[in-house]
């Protein structure tokens, strides 16, 4: 009967290796982060090179993945787009985090009637239509990518919110929340120095997806003309400008389009399994 | 003994050869004939169908492209875009301000009854009536009155002169209605379905989805070689391309240039172009800087690379402009060759970013400026356009932007006529008369709120030329006037002109269509040219 027991104890104490599958999640998240950081000094053109006679051109030699309408080199554009891919979602998913964080603490700890404040606003925010509701808003204030990143910080923190307040509720009713309270330490100090550390793991498996769903909101908000600048190198910028030569150059659009799947599927992955290797 | 030359023989070697004609002239027409050959029913698929087909409430290209079959106006516009007679056989300019329209006789509408000229005259008087709401009242804001003089006669006086309205007679503007439908409130809907004296008359609408005509054999002019039409909505680009390679449809108007190699790759379509008129073009506020400096107005020019823009986002299937008027809109005045001519003798900048340098370095602002530039994002060409200008104005030192909006947002912002900084425009002619572009562009008058003339630009004497051309019929005259306006325009850099973009359509290569035009939803189209190949 104690062999099981003996076994158990080995198996925790075993180094657990990384999934294959998240190994190249990492590895494909790792070239984006390259991408993004060392930009221009690796694509091959400046991106925002224009060779309007030359126009379109299928994949070649010169042009590893030709060239858009604007006789522009398409892997330089997506090697460059790296930077709005994650300089965008990094912010919301930190922002929304931050702030999601802070409430679902008060909200999950306090209770009474901030609890209740605050989950009425989270009630709110979830009945809208997340995405209809950056189209419109981006749409009517203008002010492109950022705005749109604001946007999407406000959209993301109501059910980060909901996720956090959750888990406070589980760690409050523990006997080391009561220990805290009867040594009379400060609410502050129970907050973020006793029940913060707990539930971080469980928030950080979240940002991570919340990072994904950031990304693939940005670059549909690009397609649409909310987004980016035109002219700057973006993925979902991208799609929209090279659609009209899906037929004739395809790779110009599934380029960027295959490279916001990849990196969304690959920080999703990464999140399941931060959520199962630490929220459970 | 050599055979001699006899009467006998030569009846014999007559016969022979007008045998030999007969048969072989009879293979040589055969295609001809097969030319006529009438075909039973065409679908046309267009991006959408009206809710009403009521013109005067419905005024799009795709309402005209239904109901130029079905209506048609005095006059009509030809194969060559110039006047020529339709339901009246002939108009006579009496003097500057007064038209008369003689009534065609015979001419009957799509249900029998006779045309009259109380039918032009109600239709004239509908869209004055401002009680009317008809969308195509600007067309007879110059109209001072207009009677039957004739029982086959229509008389027209205008308040001043304007050789401009003569195209309305040829426009949508122009189609007739029958006097007694006009009275009818659900006129345009299935219920009343409008009437007409053009080569089909309607026979089934389904508001937004399909509208079916039939040919009539009374039209009073070349019978239709198709039976039957029914025009089909596809709003979709993609799913239209599809429905034209499965054989679903035969043909569409109003493809968009940047997708004409896309059409141009199946196999059993043809791709026709002509010149659309259109131009595209940057305005640049002269009243106010940095752009009321002549100096940064001709870097702005120089910095354009027209003849890039038009390989790269017009495929070749355009011109670059090197002044506002395309050659072709001075149809009546010059022909385009001379127009070309004349044009090799103006002011000019074409792409060259060292003298764009040069031009800035002599400005007032030497080390450039910030400018943002607004642009329509339902337009296939402005936003492409503005990132080729606004990364080679980066080059030289302006620092430019782009403010992307819906089409309504930025039409808006360029009526208002406020911080008009540069301004893209495109523009599309509803005829094709000389004085029409430069008239919105160029004189005082609309160089205001509504107006299109997003430059400012006011010149006195630029003024007067305008005022010769607009009025005086005479070709010399107006081309020697036009001529005035346009050297003065472009050595004061007015505008910066662009391209003037092709009109393209597909139809299945089983037939062909020989009289498109740009105007092609204003003319009875499948009665120019349309037939089997």
């Amino acid at each position: 009967m104690s062999a099981p027991a003996i076994n158990e104890t080995r198996k925790t104490k075993l180094p657990q290796r990384l999934p294959i599958v998240i190994l190249i999640a990492v590895l494909i998240i790792a070239v984006v982060v390259i991408c993004a950081v060392l930009g221009e000094g690796i694509a091959p053109y400046s991106p925002f090179l224009q060779r309007l006679g030359v126009g379109d051109t299928p994949p070649s030699a010169a042009h590893i993945a030709g060239t858009d309408l604007l006789g522009r080199d398409v892997l330089s554009r997506v090697i460059y787009g790296a930077r709005t891919a994650l300089v965008g979602p990094v912010v919301v998913a930190s922002g929304a985090f931050a702030i999601a964080t802070l409430l679902g603490l008060l909200s999950g700890y306090l209770g009474g009637l901030v609890d209740s404040a605050i989950m009425r606003w989270v009630d709110f925010m979830l009945a809208l239509p997340g995405p209809l509701v950056a189209i419109v808003v981006v749409g009517v204030v203008g002010g492109g990518y950022w705005t749109a990143v604001f946007v999407l910080v406000v959209l993301f923190t109501a059910p980060d919110t909901r996720i956090v307040r959750s888990a406070v509720l589980e760690q409050r009713p523990l006997p080391y929340i009561d220990a805290a309270r009867t040594l009379g330490i400060s609410k502050t100090r129970i907050l973020f120095v006793h029940i913060l550390p707990n539930v971080l793991p469980i928030i950080l498996a979240y940002v991570v997806l919340d990072f994904a769903f950031a990304l693939v909101n940005l670059a549909g908000l690009s397609f649409l003309g909310l987004g980016v600048e035109p002219g700057t190198p973006d993925w979902g910028r991208m799609l929209f400008e090279n659609r009209n030569i899906l037929f004739s150059h395809p790779v110009a659009l599934l380029l960027p389009a295959g490279m916001i799947i990849l990196t969304a599927v690959s920080m999703n992955l990464i999140g399941d399994w931060l959520f199962e290797r630490f929220a459970k | 003994m050599a055979k001699g030359f006899t009467r006998r023989s030569a009846m014999i070697n007559w016969v022979a050869l007008t045998a030999a004609f007969v048969i072989t002239g009879a293979f040589a027409i055969a295609p001809s004939a097969k030319a006529e050959e009438q075909i039973e029913s065409i679908t046309w698929a267009l991006p959408s169908i009206p809710d009403t087909l009521f013109v005067p409430h419905a005024w799009t290209t795709y309402t005209g492209a239904i109901m130029s079959l079905v209506q048609e106006g005095p006059l009509a516009f030809g194969d060559d875009l110039a006047l020529e007679p339709a339901s009246a056989d002939k108009w006579e300019q009496v003097d500057p301000t007064t038209i008369k329209y003689h009534l065609r006789s015979g001419v009957k509408f799509g249900d029998g009854s006779p045309f009259t000229a109380d039918d032009i005259l109600a239709t004239f008087k509908y869209h004055m009536n401002p009680a009317s709401g008809s969308q195509l009242a600007s067309f007879y804001s110059s109209v001072a009155t207009v009677e039957a003089t004739a029982p086959d006669e229509v008389t027209v006086k205008l308040k001043a002169p304007n050789v401009q309205f003569a195209y309305t007679a040829a426009h949508m503007a122009g189609f007739v209605f029958k006097k007694e439908q006009l009275a009818d409130k659900n006129i345009g809907t299935p219920e009343v379905l409008p009437l007409g004296t053009g080569p089909y008359k309607l026979v089934e609408f389904v508001p937004t989805d399909h509208v079916i005509l039939e040919a009539r054999d009374d039209y009073w002019g070349p019978k239709p070689v198709v039976k039957r039409i029914t025009f089909q909505a596809i709003p979709d680009p993609q799913a239209r391309l599809l429905a034209m390679q499965s054989g679903d449809i035969d043909g569409t108007f109003d493809l968009a240039i940047s997708d004409v190699d896309q059409w141009k790759a199946i196999s059993n379509v043809d791709i026709v172009t002509k010149p659309s008129l259109g131009v595209f073009a940057l305005t640049l506020d002269h009243s106010a800087p940095p752009f009321d400096d002549i100096h940064v107005r001709r870097a702005v020019a120089y910095a354009v690379d027209r003849e890039g823009l038009v390989k790269a986002l017009l495929k070749g299937n355009g011109e670059a402009a090197t002044a506002l008027n395309p050659p072709e809109i001075w149809s009546g005045v010059l022909t385009p060759d001379e127009v070309r001519a004349f044009y090799a003798t103006l002011p000019s900048y074409p792409f060259d970013l060292t003298k764009a340098k040069a031009e800035l370095a002599q400005s007032g602002h030497p080390d450039g400026f910030d400018v943002t530039i607004p642009a329509s994002t339902d337009d296939p060409y402005m936003v492409n356009i503005m990132q080729s200008v606004v990364e080679n104005l980066k080059q030289i030192g302006i620092r430019a932007s782009i403010q992307q909006m819906d089409n309504n947002t930025w039409l808006a912002q360029y009526f208002r006529h406020e911080n008009l900084g540069m301004q893209i425009s495109a523009y599309y002619p509803d005829f094709a008369d000389a004085a029409n572009y430069p008239y919105l562009f160029f004189s005082s008058a609309t160089a205001v709120k509504e107006g299109m003339n997003a430059s400012n630009f006011k010149n006195g004497e630029v003024d007067a030329f305008l005022k010769i051309a607009n009025e005086n019929a005479d070709p010399k005259a107006r081309a020697d006037a036009l001529k005035g306006v346009f050297k003065i325009a472009n050595e004061d850099v007015s505008l910066v002109p662009i391209f003037w973009p092709a009109s393209a359509m597909a139809i299945n290569n089983k037939y062909r269509l020989t009289g498109y035009t740009a105007f092609w939803y204003s003319i009875p189209w499948a009665i120019r040219g349309f037939g089997l190949k």
